[in-house]
């Protein structure tokens, strides 16, 4: 199975991280796991790595973002705006994909309207969706 | 003598020789000029032929008429032939005359001013149906003037020359002017500020098509603004020249500030749809990947069992929450006011017990400072707003804290009864400053709560007619609410 180097999981809910992680360390093959606990923390990695390229050890850029939308301070679609402005250009391209509860026609399309997100997972995460990622997105 | 000053001399006599009434007129029917016969028809001196357009005796009504024929000369530019028309002298005497007006134009061919020669009509015949067209005439303004001005409702009727004709009491209420009659007076010099409407009439006046703007901004005298909505109405001669018009203002105000609460309720109603089919899904998700997790380690790693176990509670009990605080939510809406005489150190108490355990387990030392002995309310309201503002407090200590503290304080300002929760917890993001209150708004991560918290205390509130804010944010949580005292 292809390996992805790095994943940043942008949640708020506790469990849903868990889940995530837990797939993606069984199922899936990811070296680095990343959390940021809403899209305000998520967005200060990404600004402390263009100002002073803050790598975290090498974890940092991530290849793949599951980047959840309801979300206190920052949520999800605030977040990719945010994102948008730093206009940042890395080696490898982030992708990201929106993993959330909601099936709300207005966020599918909202999401699907946005350059940025490559893919719309709705929750909970499965060891299917780890395989599928890391085949997708790995090296 | 100067042959240009004998040449004036020598018209102005001749003008002056003619039997025919001779009148030249500006802008407005503004009066400029008038031969002797017209003077001595009219047994007016010339100082009084500057004071005034027509002789003391004369009939407001026929002046209606010759408004709008000055009107359509000088507006047009071309001749009016008048068959008949009437003009009343210093005694009272009505005769008929035959007028041709005319425009006068300046050397750019703009109308100046206008002239008119009238000659009094003996034919019997001619006068007689004139007389009877002019009482028909009279009759019909006169109907329509009694009516405009009996409407309960906020009208005005102008000439063609955007005079008032007449106006109604609730014209004047609406727009504040308490100052003398404005019979004959123009719109423009009285109203054309708080009503800006004078592109729109003078097109009604022009074409004779009625006009209405929807929502326009009125300046009342004190400066208040209210949202009229305007309709413009031509009137008719029996000839079916446009006479004037008439002008009806609706006040849209209220209307107006209630279909912006519908549209404000509306999205609050959207908005909590969608965040309450979201929350309520959300844990049931959660549990159903820990349940995945479970069938995954459940016989080769039962310890994280256990762990999933406890995510798998806290979900239940956040989804629990979500559904109480739902329900409360509902009632508070929806609750009558029965007030009752509470007294205050039993009730607090009460609150407290269900606390103690949760303060104890985080240490928290809790600071009463109660100056109100009794309060009369709904016990029911103010239980839940010191109820959910104390969780609140209790729930986002800070850890590293030590000396973790709550400070409630209930007392008498002024009118208002003030309940004050203090704390020095987590404090709230400035993110959120604005919108603390708001349904479904949690500060950060940390907050394991529906986010309908602080909005629930704020229905309450909004109920209670009082008022809700949070002093600071960081350290020293300061919530504040208050409501009036019943007595």
């Amino acid at each position: 199975m292809k390996t992805i180097r790095s994943v940043l999981i942008v949640d708020d809910n506790q469990a849903d991280i868990e889940i995530a992680s837990y797939f993606l360390n069984k199922n899936g093959n990811v070296r680095n796991l990343l959390v940021a606990e809403d899209g305000k923390e998520a967005l200060s990695l990404f600004e402390q790595f263009q100002s002073s390229c803050v790598t975290l050890n090498g974890k940092f850029p991530p290849r793949v973002i599951l980047l959840d939308i309801n979300m206190p301070k920052l949520n999800g679609f605030e977040f990719l705006e945010r994102y948008a402005e730093l206009n940042l250009d890395f080696n490898q391209p982030v992708v990201i994909l929106m993993l959330t509860s909601s099936e709300f026609v207005g966020d599918i399309e909202k999401a699907d309207n946005n350059p940025l997100v490559q893919g719309y997972i709705t929750k909970p995460f499965s060891r299917e969706k780890a395989i599928e990622i890391c085949e997708k997105f790995g090296e | 003598m100067s042959s240009k000053a004998r040449d004036a001399e020598w018209y102005l006599s001749i003008l002056n020789a003619i039997n025919d009434l001779i009148l030249v007129k500006g802008d407005r029917s503004k009066l400029l000029w008038a031969n002797r016969a017209f003077l001595e028809y009219y047994g007016m001196t010339n100082q009084e032929l500057q004071d005034i357009i027509d002789a003391p005796h004369s009939d407001p009504d026929d002046t209606v008429q010759y408004v709008k024929d000055d009107h359509y000369v000088f507006s047009s530019g071309r001749m009016l032939d008048i068959a008949s028309e009437p003009v009343t002298n210093s005694q009272g005497e009505t005769a008929y005359f035959h007028t041709i007006k005319n425009a006068i134009f300046n050397d750019g061919g703009k109308v100046e001013r206008t002239v008119g020669v009238s000659r009094r009509i003996s034919d019997d015949q001619v006068i007689q149906h004139s007389a009877i067209e002019r009482s028909e005439r009279k009759s019909s303004l006169n109907e329509l003037r009694t009516l405009v001005r009996h409407l309960p409702s906020a009208v005005a009727m102008l000439d063609v020359k955007q005079r008032f004709l007449c106006l109604s009491q609730q014209w004047s209420q609406l727009l504040g002017y308490t100052g003398d009659d404005l019979t004959e007076s123009f719109f423009e010099d009285y109203f054309a500020s708080q009503l800006p409407i004078q592109t729109t009439l003078e097109a009604v006046l022009s074409d004779g098509v009625a006009k209405t703007i929807e929502s326009i901004s009125i300046l009342t005298p004190e400066q208040e603004s209210i949202i009229g909505t305007v309709h413009i109405h031509p009137w008719f001669f029996p000839d079916g020249a446009v006479g004037g018009a008439i002008l009806l203002i609706h006040d849209i105000t209220q209307l107006k500030q209630s279909e912006y609460q519908l549209k404000r309720a509306n999205e609050e109603l959207m908005q909590f749809n969608y965040r309450v089919s979201h929350d309520l899904v959300a844990p049931l998700k959660s549990i159903k990947g820990l349940v995945h997790i479970c069938q995954e380690e459940l016989y080769s790693n039962p310890e994280m069992i256990e762990s999933i176990h406890h995510k798998m509670i806290a979900s239940v009990d956040s989804l629990s929450s979500l559904v109480n605080e739902l329900f409360n939510l509902a009632k508070a809406d929806i609750q009558c006011d029965d007030n009752e005489l509470i007294e205050m150190s039993e009730f607090i108490n009460s609150l407290l017990i269900l606390h103690q355990e949760a303060m104890d387990e985080s240490r928290i030392h809790l600071h009463l400072d109660i100056s109100v002995s009794e309060i009369l309310g709904n016990r029911s309201r103010i239980r839940q707003i010191i109820d959910n503002l104390l969780s609140n407090a209790i729930k986002y200590y800070d850890k590293k804290e030590s000396e973790r503290s709550i400070w409630i304080t209930i007392k008498r300002e002024s009118a208002n009864i003030l309940i004050r929760v203090c704390d020095n917890g987590l404090g709230i993001d400035e993110s959120i400053h604005d919108t603390a209150f708001d349904m479904f708004v949690r500060g950060s991560a940390q907050y394991s709560g529906s986010g309908l918290g602080l909005y629930l205390v704020r229905k309450h509130i909004e109920n209670m007619g009082g008022e809700y804010h949070i002093q600071s944010f960081k350290k020293n949580t300061v919530v504040e609410v208050s409501f009036p005292v019943r007595e």
